[in-house]
């Protein structure tokens, strides 16, 4: 074991016990390394932004491009500096320009890929489950793949209807009745078991993620110390 | 002093004179009448009625003149004070005293209260005085010579209140007033039994009572202290009312108040009603509250939820690490891959030679020994296929992460792995990648950070099922023909899985557990499985035990952060 090899096990072994420390509540050691790692990702970011994105995309084209790669950057530059001149109060309303630039440009490939990339195609697969020559080539019986699509049905039907908010129309309306329609509430029944199934699904596998995290830390920790103690 | 009282002002007149000086109604047939002081002024406000003049106060915005002809000193308690404190009273009458003010509130509060008996009063004086309007003159005279006949016949032995209406007659100065006043009793049981009668069915509206009775000469101020009434609640009002009376006779208005001797400051007790008297308990009780400790609830058992937390938490680090290092390394793992891990491993498999094979580096430091496990043996199968691979970040540290995951890959030829940077936003990334736009003839040489020949899959290495998602969206948007295949941890995978199920993945592996079924018996990762397995039993049997036996329901302090 080098001397470099050494300094960065002992500093990782003694910040993995000090997040460890948490077991006994928080305190000051597992302070310490959180805001050490908050530090050094900041710190981090800062670098790598300036190396991978401002100098490439802005510095380098501006020093050393032609007069229209110069033109070309002068639009995301201008709008760089109205968001950094937003910190004075003066001239906070400048940074509208480029917020709304952003907001809109991410409004748009959000909501585009939401639909085209999420929506559609998952309603069509939903109604494809029912078709047989979508089914996969496997041992499964016909009637399984059935099986299949009509729990998928259900359950994106009863998911949607559980997010349903809307209430019946009444002329005369009485606030203490004020309530879904009964075939919305009993689907919306039926949506919050497949809810249920699949927040549990996320929670295991959060659960499982942080095990393995946990595995990692111990394999690091006793594969340092028998490094150290068996002399590297 | 003779003098003719006119018999719809009542001004006084001098002897001689044929129309009112005040008024302008004619003195023909007015008897003059013999008054001890010839020098008493007149004024055309001396009638004024005791609620109308309340009413009036109600609405008179210049309350210093109150004060003007009080000689006594307003001295109220400190308890007064402190009531006086809390009210909300302007700031520009700092003056007004608290009878006056409650009357003020009273009023706001029960806008008709003191105008429905002035209304009722004047009505009915109104009709008394169209009934009698033709033997008003008449009555007058024999009124004001009966009470001479009585001041100058009074016996030694006569009652209290004969002799202060003796001493009034005789008082200099007040011999017009008690004129007014003794026409006013008697002539008032009539209205006062009308406005008694619609008062009566007010029950508790003492200020009400009040009036009435001070109107009808029923009560005096003595008396009223004396029967100060005691709330519901047993707690009687300390503060004490008092009574002002102008000295100016100039003035336009004048308080003509018959038991309050001169201006003498008198106690009065208002009545509360309940509700007053429990919103008053409510502010109070608020009020010290606000100023009290506050009790903390504190866990009487930190050291014991600190203790047990300590223990389980090095009982699962030991026999993780038992099961780690002491467990058979060749533990043998069984397993049928799942059908979304064998479309991965035939897509692998599937690899050319030359073949363009984009990594998405869309995960946190975090979860490095996690995809380490997973992404191993699939990096090491497109390696082998002599792949060309190109990384693309769309996680600060997604470089250095994919230098740790092959940095014992002995296959990898690092020549061919191109970086291609880092998207601080995924969905921008993507967008930029899905377009996969060469850069113009002018455009800058670093700008062409992509490869121009289309990717034949893209492998993203994800934590988050967000991000994830957010690649998939736009990349099957713009490029639906390009396969993507996903290497995933285990709290990303459950809400992907639909996207293979759809057919926009082509394959994908979910934690460890896929990892290791794909493997099977030859995976590197079996130990990790191994303790894996048991690490998942022995949280299963926590959670079990903590929801049966939870240690504490009570929130806890700062005294160990718990959540």
């Amino acid at each position: 074991m080098n001397m470099p090899e050494l300094v960065w096990g002992v500093v990782g072994f003694l910040l993995t016990v000090m997040i460890l420390s948490y077991l006994i509540g928080d305190n000051f050691f597992f302070r310490l390394a959180a805001y050490l790692f908050v530090g050094v990702t900041a710190g981090f970011l800062t670098v790598l932004i300036a190396r991978q994105i401002l100098w490439p995309y802005l510095l380098q084209p501006l020093l050393e491009g032609s007069t229209y790669q110069r033109l070309w950057v002068l639009i995301p530059l201008l709008l760089s500096l109205m968001l950094i001149l937003s910190q004075i109060s003066q001239l906070r309303a400048l940074s509208r320009i480029p917020l709304a630039f952003l907001a809109g440009l991410t409004a748009a490939l959000v909501i585009g890929g939401a639909v085209f990339g999420t929506m559609i195609p998952q309603m069509r697969a939903v109604v494809i489950g029912f078709q047989p020559a979508a089914w996969h080539t496997e041992s499964r019986s016909s009637w399984m793949h059935t099986v299949d699509a009509v729990v998928m049905l259900i359950g994106v039907i009863g998911t949607l209807s559980y997010f349903h908010f809307g209430s019946r129309f009444k002329r005369k309306t009485d606030s203490s009745d004020l309530s879904r329609p009964r075939l919305l509430q009993a689907l919306a029944r039926v949506g919050e078991v497949f809810i249920g199934f699949a927040l549990g699904a996320l929670f295991a596998g959060i659960f499982s993620s942080a095990l393995l995290a946990m595995i990692d830390r111990i394999v690091f920790l006793g594969g340092w110390i028998a490094r150290w103690v068996g002399g590297g | 002093m003779l003098v003719l009282i006119c018999s719809e002002c009542g001004a006084e007149n001098p002897l001689g004179a044929k129309k009112c000086e005040l008024c302008g109604a004619p003195l023909e047939g007015i008897v003059p009448v013999d008054l001890p002081r010839d020098d008493q002024p007149d004024s055309p406000g001396d009638e004024e009625h005791l609620t109308d003049l309340l009413h009036s106060l109600k609405q008179d915005d210049d309350q210093d003149q109150l004060f003007d002809g009080a000689d006594g000193e307003i001295s109220p308690s400190p308890e007064h004070d402190e009531i006086l404190e809390d009210t909300e009273q302007p700031d520009d009458e700092p003056h007004v005293p608290e009878w006056l003010h409650r009357i003020r509130q009273r009023a706001q509060t029960e806008p008709d209260s003191i105008g429905e008996i002035t209304q009722k009063i004047n009505a009915a004086r109104e009709s008394l005085e169209t009934a009698q309007k033709e033997d008003q003159e008449q009555q007058l005279q024999s009124v004001l010579q009966k009470i001479q006949d009585e001041v100058e016949q009074k016996p030694p032995d006569q009652d209290p209140d004969e002799i202060e209406d003796s001493e009034e007659i005789s008082t200099p100065g007040s011999v017009h007033e008690n004129w007014l006043r003794r026409i006013r009793r008697k002539h008032r049981p009539a209205e006062a039994e009308d406005a008694t009668e619609i008062l009566s069915e007010r029950e508790g509206d003492s200020l009400l009572h009040w009036l009435v009775a001070l109107e009808n000469g029923e009560q005096t101020m003595d008396e009223l202290v004396e029967e100060a009434p005691v709330d519901d609640a047993g707690r009687a009002e300390d503060t004490k009312e008092t009574a002002i009376s102008r000295g100016s006779e100039q003035a336009t208005r004048e308080i003509i108040l018959d038991d309050i001797k001169g201006t003498q400051l008198e106690a009065m007790a208002l009545s509360i009603s309940r509700e007053e008297q429990a919103r008053a308990d409510q502010l109070a009780a608020t009020m010290r509250s606000d100023k009290e400790k506050r009790p903390v609830q504190i866990s009487d058992k930190p050291a014991f939820n600190r203790g047990l937390r300590l223990g389980i938490g090095f009982l699962l680090i030991t026999i993780l690490s038992l099961v780690l290092f002491m467990g058979r390394p060749g533990e043998r793992v069984s397993g049928v891959a799942a059908p979304h891990v064998r479309d991965m491993a035939e897509w692998v498999g599937g690899l050319q030679e030359e073949s363009m094979v984009l990594l998405v580096m869309d995960y946190s430091a975090a979860f490095s020994g996690e995809m380490t496990l997973i992404a191993t043996p699939i990096l090491r199968g497109i390696f082998e296929a002599g792949a060309e691979v190109s990384t693309l970040s769309s996680a600060p540290a997604g470089r250095l992460l994919f230098d740790h995951l092959v940095e014992e890959e002995t296959l990898i030829d690092q020549r061919v792995v191109t970086d291609l940077g880092y998207y601080p936003v995924g969905s921008f990334g993507a967008y930029g990648l899905a377009h996969q736009t060469l850069p113009g003839e002018n455009e800058p040489e670093s700008a062409l950070t992509l490869p121009v020949k289309p990717f034949d899959v893209i492998l993203i290495l994800g934590d988050d099922y967000e991000g994830v998602m957010a690649w998939i969206e736009q990349i099957k948007g713009l490029k639906p023909d390009v396969p993507i295949l996903l290497l995933l941890s285990a709290q990303a995978g459950p809400l992907l899985q639909p996207y293979w199920e759809s057919g926009q993945v082509a394959g994908m592996i979910s934690g460890i557990a896929d990892a290791v079924n794909l493997e099977g018996q030859n995976a590197v990762s079996s130990i990790h499985w191994f303790a894996y397995r048991v690490g998942i039993v022995l949280m299963i049997l926590m959670l079990v035990i903590g929801m049966s036996f939870p240690s504490s329901r009570e929130p806890l302090g700062d005294d160990g952060g718990e959540r």
